[in-house]
């Protein structure tokens, strides 16, 4: 209360008008509106032709392919999306978690240790996912030809690093007191984990890894691109043949997919904090 | 020497134990016995050792010169886990529970220092000794909470459940560093008589911090006074007068000073 009354007592300094706020954003209204003049509209945002193909893409969204032969297309290739992305999921969990609790250095005893562990490990994740999903693929599909295990170790690796990472967070961001008081009853750094700091940790991990399944769905979709099938693949044939009908069954089902996960993840949160 | 071997051992002994904190002093050299089943509470103004005093018989801190021993063992020779937790626990506040396990999971965890890593590992989807940790729920006062998620519990009843924590455990000695502090009057009296139904029923040894002196003459058998990391009094409760307690929360130097 003192600082309310304190403040409104005191008289406010008086700028001109060039010195204010309201000066600056005229400037930048000004810059905006001129360089917005500046574009050649008709030409050069639109190529000739563009508007049309706009059009088209609106009108195929009202109205996708929904013959029965297509439909059965956009479910295999859904569903073998899906399982690119359970496939990846399940190798990049594998990797995720030893490693980020590992770098978490949950496990360390002495500091030297947990300094040499969370370092060593923390840079090993890092080299995981600091080479894109797609560079991954195009690197596997080079080695291992156009085989499902291409899209499935691209898609793990990296999200292996990302999930360690996350969860080496997450697991030393839990409150330090009741793992002191573990502790002190004579548990070892083995069981503070597995009383203390997973039970604590597993809604946010639970949450973010539910997160990165959708991402890894996504990314299944594009890995089509690259030419291992799924959605990706069949929407690439069909923007190729320039049906964009097909290409918004096929999104469509993508969305559903995606919508889905999230209704699943939101489920599962649920009963866990019941 | 005789007179010595007549009396029951002591089950807590510091033999000329000090503790320093960067030069200052935290506890002089001091010298303690606390039989078995004594209930003793630690009283003295805020930094006067009491907190360090309870540390260095959970071995959770080591002294600088003397010893810390337990029923005759040197509190730095024990294994921190199933040996020193046998021996000594330490109860704590209700923040101290892991708030997303169940309450007999969190009653379990008392166990861990006797565990095998599986057996541990096991009992989060098989609960392990499982009619020990309903005994202690039941002697806590609230049997029917075995399953209920603990952070869904009151502050009351989760207080209850590190209680029944330490129960599990079955330490002989009971550290309690102000374990009433955080609570009002009437859950603070109730905590208490919780605290030394238990203590007395199972023969354990009591030892706690505590800032209000009628707690202390009413649930304990033995007060010790510390001031600047001495022993100002040592004595039974019914011998604590206002005087000396007012000599020994007196700020100013000294307790000569005291005014009556």
């Amino acid at each position: 209360m003192a600082s309310i009354t304190s403040a409104k007592a005191q008289p406010k300094p008086r700028h001109s008008f060039f010195q204010g706020r309201g000066f600056l954003t005229l400037i930048l209204v000004v810059a905006v509106l001129w360089s917005l003049a500046s574009v050649n509209w008709v030409e050069d945002v639109v190529h000739p032709g563009g508007w049309s193909a706009i059009g088209q893409l609106v009108k195929a969204a009202l109205t996708p392919e929904l013959s029965a032969s297509f439909l059965r297309l956009g479910v295999e290739s859904a569903w073998q999306t899906v399982a690119y992305a359970v496939a990846g999921m399940c190798l990049a969990l594998a990797i995720g978690f030893p490693l980020g609790v590992l770098a978490s250095g949950a496990l360390a005893r002495s500091r030297g240790a947990r300094w040499a562990s969370a370092g060593g490990f923390r840079f090993t994740l890092g080299f995981l996912r600091s080479i894109h999903e797609l560079v991954w693929a195009w690197l596997f599909v080079v080695a291992l030809g156009l085989s499902p295990m291409a899209a499935v170790l691209a898609l793990g690796i990296p999200y292996g690093g990302i999930l360690g990472r996350i969860y080496a967070d997450i697991l030393n961001d839990v409150p330090e007191q009741p793992l002191r008081a573990l502790r002190s009853s004579g548990a070892s750094e083995w069981k503070v984990l597995l009383f203390g700091r997973l039970p604590m940790a597993m809604p946010d991990m639970l949450s973010y890894s539910f997160y990165r399944f959708e991402c890894a769905l996504r990314s299944a979709a594009i890995m089509g691109f690259v030419g291992v099938g799924g959605l990706g693949l069949q929407i690439q044939l069909s923007l190729g043949d320039l049906r964009y009908e097909e290409v918004w069954t096929l999104l469509y089902f993508l969305i559903a997919i995606i919508t889905l996960v999230d209704g699943w993840s939101a489920w599962v949160r649920r009963s866990m904090t019941r | 020497m005789t007179f010595v071997a007549l009396t029951p051992k002591p089950l807590v002994v510091l033999q000329g134990v000090a503790k320093s904190y960067n030069g200052t002093a935290a506890l002089s050299p001091l010298t303690l016995h606390i039989r078995d089943g004594e209930r003793v509470a630690l009283l003295g103004p805020s930094g006067s050792g009491k907190t360090t005093l309870l540390n260095l018989i959970g071995g959770v801190i080591k002294p600088d010169q003397g010893a810390v021993t337990l029923d005759g063992i040197d509190v730095a020779s024990l294994h921190p886990g199933r040996e020193l937790a046998g021996l000594v626990g330490v109860m704590h506040q209700q923040l101290d529970l892991v708030p997303h396990l169940s309450v007999m999971h969190n009653i379990m965890a008392g166990r861990l220092g006797y565990w095998s890593l599986w057996r541990s590992l096991v009992s989060l989807v098989a609960p392990q000794e499982k009619p020990m940790v309903q005994d202690a729920l039941l002697r806590v006062g609230i049997p029917d909470k075995l399953y209920e998620r603990t952070s869904h519990l009151s502050g009351g009843e989760q207080q209850r459940v590190a209680l029944a924590r330490l129960l599990a455990q079955g330490s002989r000695v009971v550290l309690a560093d102000e374990p009433v502090a955080s609570l009002d009057p009437a859950r603070a009296e109730d905590l208490m008589q919780l605290l030394t139904r238990i203590v007395s029923e199972s023969n354990k040894t009591l030892i706690a911090s505590i800032h209000t002196t009628h707690l202390a003459r009413a649930y304990f058998t033995r007060a010790i006074g510390l001031r600047q990391g001495k022993v100002q009094f040592d004595l039974p409760v019914v011998k604590l007068s206002d005087n000396i307690l007012n000599g020994l929360y007196n700020l100013s130097e000294g307790p000569a000073k005291a005014k009556a």
